[in-house]
């Protein structure tokens, strides 16, 4: 008999006589207002040692970077980073970068966390001495729960939350900063292009109306369902939009295992609002598509993120 | 280690007398972290927290097997390969497997008391392999030749001047380095080790059954650097460190950072989802160890299973005023504390673990902050009563408590004692006996009330009677 | 309402002025006190060291003993929560012992606690006006029994300072047999309460475990701080000003 079965076997014959107990729902936290959450982040972040610096505008943020960048010679930056965060520094491997820039995959106020991907690269998370972090507002969650639920599945083979400077009180305690990871944490936030007043009193609709987009996209969108070419979500599934309802609310898909699914056209035009309000933010992921949709829409749950991605990656809108 | 444990009477009073420098740092570090805790309960809706975590555990345990076979099929739909251990001999065979596939020489370690459990780092060298502890508090002790003396402060019972004296014979930092230039000399050498060890080794704080998800909580970073740096990343899993969903996460990794060391979160959480895929960097192999070592049977025991509920934050051993005096070293066994009390027996059996859970004053400070509720004390007095019914007691222990049983049974005898204790003042001071011995040794001697309560009883009657004619 | 009296081993052989004391101040509250006389032990000692079929013969003569009163209040946190919380675990699916238990546990009440949930009473007189005091928290008291606030609301009513004081809710070592099974982790413990302990007229807790372990440390040790059970000074503050000093706890 294997080991496996003997263990399981054991728990088995030791639980025979026991009831099976109830699981407990999840507590929901209390919803909180953007504002609110930026505080909550702010303050957790730089009670943990970390420092957070607020951006109101594209340019604010860039010549804050120049100016921050001067202090360095060498950086890592991860590809996600979009290029207008991207430091004027030389690129260097982890292991010799003064700097490293990543981007957020999302960020938590209760806790003051950082959530990043390995899909940009770890080392470049953890060898480098500094480390700066790029939020976009819209992924600022109020509680962990949230950006537990919106992080779910993304990111890559490992998420790293990081919630200040590496530090240890091992020695005496007394505490050290930078002792394996980076010993400095910077956090911009960049608070723009946004309503900033409540993010969870949903729906609301920050995003401007762009009529004109709109109609040349749902022209697109018919086009493409007529080509009926073969489409790829980022993680590389295939599918492709078979048709488009009659009254157009409804886009059909067929998977590449001939499975069918469908997704409602205002999920996408949403997406397209989004994203041509963040104007140039090209490197958006399926998980921050879907949030911001969800969000938009006044939606719970995922809302299919990762076709809506490659329809708009397919129309170059990501 | 049984016979270590063992001597906790003499080893933890030759603590005190010997080493009061370490009872000093014991002391201070724990009331440290234990206010830091208080601080941060209070800041969180923590009992209905500790309800819903004691559920949550609660829960999972009553369905164990269901939530292993899930969590086993996620983590191998991630790309992982799953591995089961009984105890350190098929642990230890595990690793030597994996040694050899991947032709391994050198290993970094993330802190682990499950590792401590099946002796992983003796194993590895023994073969030949370099390991290194990466958490500074166990690179401390590594140095040391010590085993950890705390869940999560492995080296508090140190000072910083005997970290400096370790720090300058192994690493050649002066005598008087600051402990900044300390963390600096050990990052230094661990980062050359980081990026040179072929294999990372860790253990796991929770593993959700839902998605297969190792999450792994640290302040230093070096967690995150021995499961993203080396090529290979072996972690072993206590079978009751299953969550069942991913959401729950979001309570218990605030709730064992709390409980822990006060803070909202560990400054570092890894959710890791198995080897690397489309990433560019990352381990290439993910074996995952599920280790049952005597929890199976602890889970088996109608009475105490609940310890199975433990999340390894340390909290109880920082409330402890026990362990407060002794730190963790004199328990002789990898859990110290009140944790450490019950969870002994259930890998040693009752007798391997006496009398570990004898020290304890059942002050119950320890089940008042447990962020999942285990009755600890109850559970102590569970174990000692296993103990009286196995003849664990002290030499005429049980002679003496049956004949003060017969006394306190029949008033009659008891008043008869009560005038004896008048008659022979010298009963209570009389050294032949070794109970009065271990008191008066170290407390002055104790001196009846001249007439007991229940000879003034009369008197106060007459009293009532003449206020109230 | 027949409100028993169970004094305790230890108060009645070593703190026997304590129990005089509780008896003239519920009697001065209108409690009209009995003692039941065949009353011995609760059976703490056994059972907290786990001799369990000891202490339940024990408990059983003690179930028997106050049976068919209202109340039974004592002048002990520790020995309280023994009836209170542990005897009903103890016979737990015992039968008529089991009901038994818990039919007394649900009448049980330290002295303070009673005098102030049962008699809603919390102002006992001024006969504290201007006396410092340090008070100990016992800690079955505390944790077992949820009795925090009552008596030294009661004190601070009658006029009394409490002293701040670090560590006075901190566990003073005693713990019943593990005080001789482990002395000097158990002396260790007390030593570190009272090396912070502030100067104070007296050192008070509703505890006669803790207060002998206490007063036999600071004997030896040489801390002149009297060591006073809480009823003794509860009955002072009822007796209004200048009333005369009680006995307190004697050592060798």
């Amino acid at each position: 008999m294997s080991v496996r079965t003997r263990i399981l076997e054991r728990i088995r014959t030791a639980l025979a006589d026991r009831p099976a107990l109830q699981l407990p729902d999840v507590p929901e936290p209390a919803e909180v207002a953007w504002e609110e959450a930026y505080q909550n982040f702010a303050q957790r972040l730089e009670g943990s040692g970390a420092e957070v610096v607020r951006f109101g505008s594209p340019q604010e943020a860039r010549g804050w970077l120049s100016e921050f960048a001067k202090s360095f010679h060498r950086a890592w930056v991860s590809p996600r980073v979009p290029e207008r965060l991207r430091p004027d520094l030389p690129e260097a491997e982890p292991e010799v970068a003064e700097l490293g820039v990543s981007y957020a995959q999302a960020a938590v106020a209760e806790t003051g966390s950082v959530v990043l991907a390995s899909r940009e690269g770890r080392r470049g998370q953890l060898l480098v001495p500094t480390q700066l972090v790029w939020v976009e507002a819209e992924v600022l969650y109020p509680s962990l729960l949230a950006a537990l639920r919106a992080v779910k599945g993304e990111g890559g083979a490992a998420l790293g939350l990081h919630s200040g400077p590496s530090k240890s009180a091992d020695i005496g305690q007394i505490t050290v900063k930078g002792v394996h990871g980076p010993g400095r944490l910077v956090v911009g936030v960049l608070a723009f292009a946004r309503d900033t007043t409540d993010r969870s009193s949903a729906p609301r609709d920050p995003v401007q109306r762009h009529d004109g987009e709109l109609k040349a996209f749902r022209d697109k969108l018919k086009k493409l369902a007529l080509e009926g070419r073969t489409l790829e979500t980022r993680e590389g599934k295939a599918f492709s939009v078979r048709k488009l309802s009659e009254t157009g609310k409804t886009v059909y898909l067929e998977l590449g295992n001939g499975a069918k699914e469908s997704l409602p056209t205002a999920y996408l035009e949403a997406a397209v609002s989004w994203i041509l309000t963040l104007h140039g933010r090209h490197q958006v992921g399926p998980s921050e598509l879907g949030q911001a949709v969800a969000s938009q829409l006044g939606l719970k749950s995922s809302v299919k993120a990762s076709y809506l991605w490659g329809i708009l990656h397919a129309l170059g809108y990501v | 280690m049984p016979e270590r444990i063992k001597d906790f009477p003499r080893a933890s009073a030759s603590l005190i007398e010997d080493h009061p420098e370490v009872r000093e740092a014991v002391y201070r570090a724990t009331l440290h972290f234990d206010q830091n805790r208080a601080k941060a309960y209070a800041e969180v809706p923590v009992e209905a927290w500790r309800d819903y975590a004691r559920d949550v555990k609660a829960h999972l345990l009553s369905r164990l097997a269901d939530y292993l076979e899930k969590a086993e099929a996620r983590l191998k739909e991630n790309g992982a390969e799953v591995l089961w251990a009984d105890g350190p001999e098929d642990a230890h065979r595990i690793l030597a497997e994996i040694v050899e596939r991947h032709g391994v020489r050198r290993v970094v370690k993330a802190k682990s008391m499950l590792t401590e459990e099946l002796g992983v780092n003796a194993f590895l060298e023994a073969r030949g392999l370099e390991v290194y502890e990466t958490d500074l508090g166990e690179f401390i002790i590594q140095l040391a030749k010590e085993p950890p003396s705390h869940i999560v402060g492995p080296a508090i019972h140190k000072s910083l001047d005997q970290v400096r004296r370790l720090f300058h014979e192994h690493l050649g930092t002066p005598t008087d380095a600051e402990p900044e230039a300390l963390a600096k000399a050990a990052r230094a050498f661990l980062r050359e080790r980081f990026l040179t060890a072929e294999l990372g080794i860790s253990g796991a704080n929770f593993l959700v059954a839902e998605t297969g998800t190792i999450a792994l909580v640290e302040n230093e970073g070096n967690i995150r650097l021995t499961t993203s740096v080396p090529r290979v990343h072996v972690a072993f899993v206590g079978i009751e460190k299953l969550l069942p969903r991913f959401d729950d996460l979001a309570v218990f990794l605030q709730l064992l950072a709390r409980a822990a060391t006060g803070q909202p979160i560990g400054t570092f959480v890894s959710l890791i989802q198995g080897p690397k895929k489309d990433d560019p960097d990352g381990p290439e192999a993910l074996y995952v160890v599920l280790v049952d070592n005597g929890r199976t049977a602890a889970l088996a025991d109608d009475e105490a299973w609940e310890v199975l509920r433990c999340i390894r934050c340390g909290a109880c051993l920082n409330v402890c005023p026990v362990y407060r005096q002794v730190g963790g070293h004199p328990y002789g066994f990898v859990y110290s504390g009140p944790i450490g009390e019950i969870l002994a027996p259930h890998f040693l059996g009752v007798e391997g673990a006496y009398p570990l859970y004898n020290a304890s004053t059942l002050c119950g400070a320890c089940g008042e902050v447990c962020p999942v509720r285990i009755p600890i004390p109850k559970l102590i007095l569970t174990w000692r009563h296993r103990a009286v019914d196995s003849g664990l007691t002290a030499p005429a222990e049980p002679q003496l408590i049956r004949a003060y049983t017969e006394t306190m049974r029949r008033p009659a005898a008891y008043r008869l004692a009560s005038k004896a204790l008048r008659l022979l003042p010298s009963a209570l001071a009389s050294e032949r006996l070794p109970v009065v011995r271990a008191w008066t040794r170290y407390r002055a001697g104790l001196t009846p009330s001249p007439r007991p309560f229940h000879e003034l009883w009369e008197e106060l009657e007459d009293e009532r009677k003449n206020a109230n004619p | 309402m027949r409100v028993a009296l169970f004094v305790t081993c230890l108060v009645d052989q070593f703190f026997a002025q304590a129990g005089v004391a509780s008896v003239r101040l519920l009697r001065s509250l209108g409690v009209d006190v009995e003692f039941p006389r065949g009353q011995t032990c609760c059976g703490q000692p056994a059972f907290n060291a786990g001799h369990w079929d000891e202490a339940r013969a024990m408990a059983l003569h003690t179930l028997e003993v106050f049976e068919g009163y209202d109340y039974v209040v004592l002048p002990s946190g520790s020995c309280a929560s023994m009836l209170r919380v542990h005897y009903p675990e103890l016979f737990k699916g015992r039968g008529p012992a089991s009901r038994k238990a818990m039919a007394l546990s649900a009448r049980t009440y330290e002295l303070s606690q009673f005098i102030v949930r049962v008699l809603g009473v919390e102002e006992l007189g001024q006969g504290l006006a201007g006396r410092r005091l340090a008070y100990h928290y016992g800690c079955h008291a505390l944790r077992e029994l949820g009795v925090e606030d009552e008596p030294v609301r009661l004190l601070k009513n009658a006029g009394a300072e409490i002293v701040p004081w670090a560590e006075d809710r901190e566990c003073c070592g005693f713990g019943g047999l593990f005080s001789v099974k482990m002395p000097v982790v158990s002396v260790a413990m007390a030593d570190r309460k009272l090396d912070g302990l502030p100067e104070a007229e007296a050192l008070v807790s509703t505890d006669a475990g803790c207060l002998m372990h206490l007063v036999g440390r600071m004997a030896r040790r040489g801390i002149g701080v009297p060591v006073r059970h809480l009823a003794e000074l509860l009955w002072e503050a009822r007796q209004g000003q200048g009333a005369g000093q009680t006995e307190g706890m004697r050592h060798a």
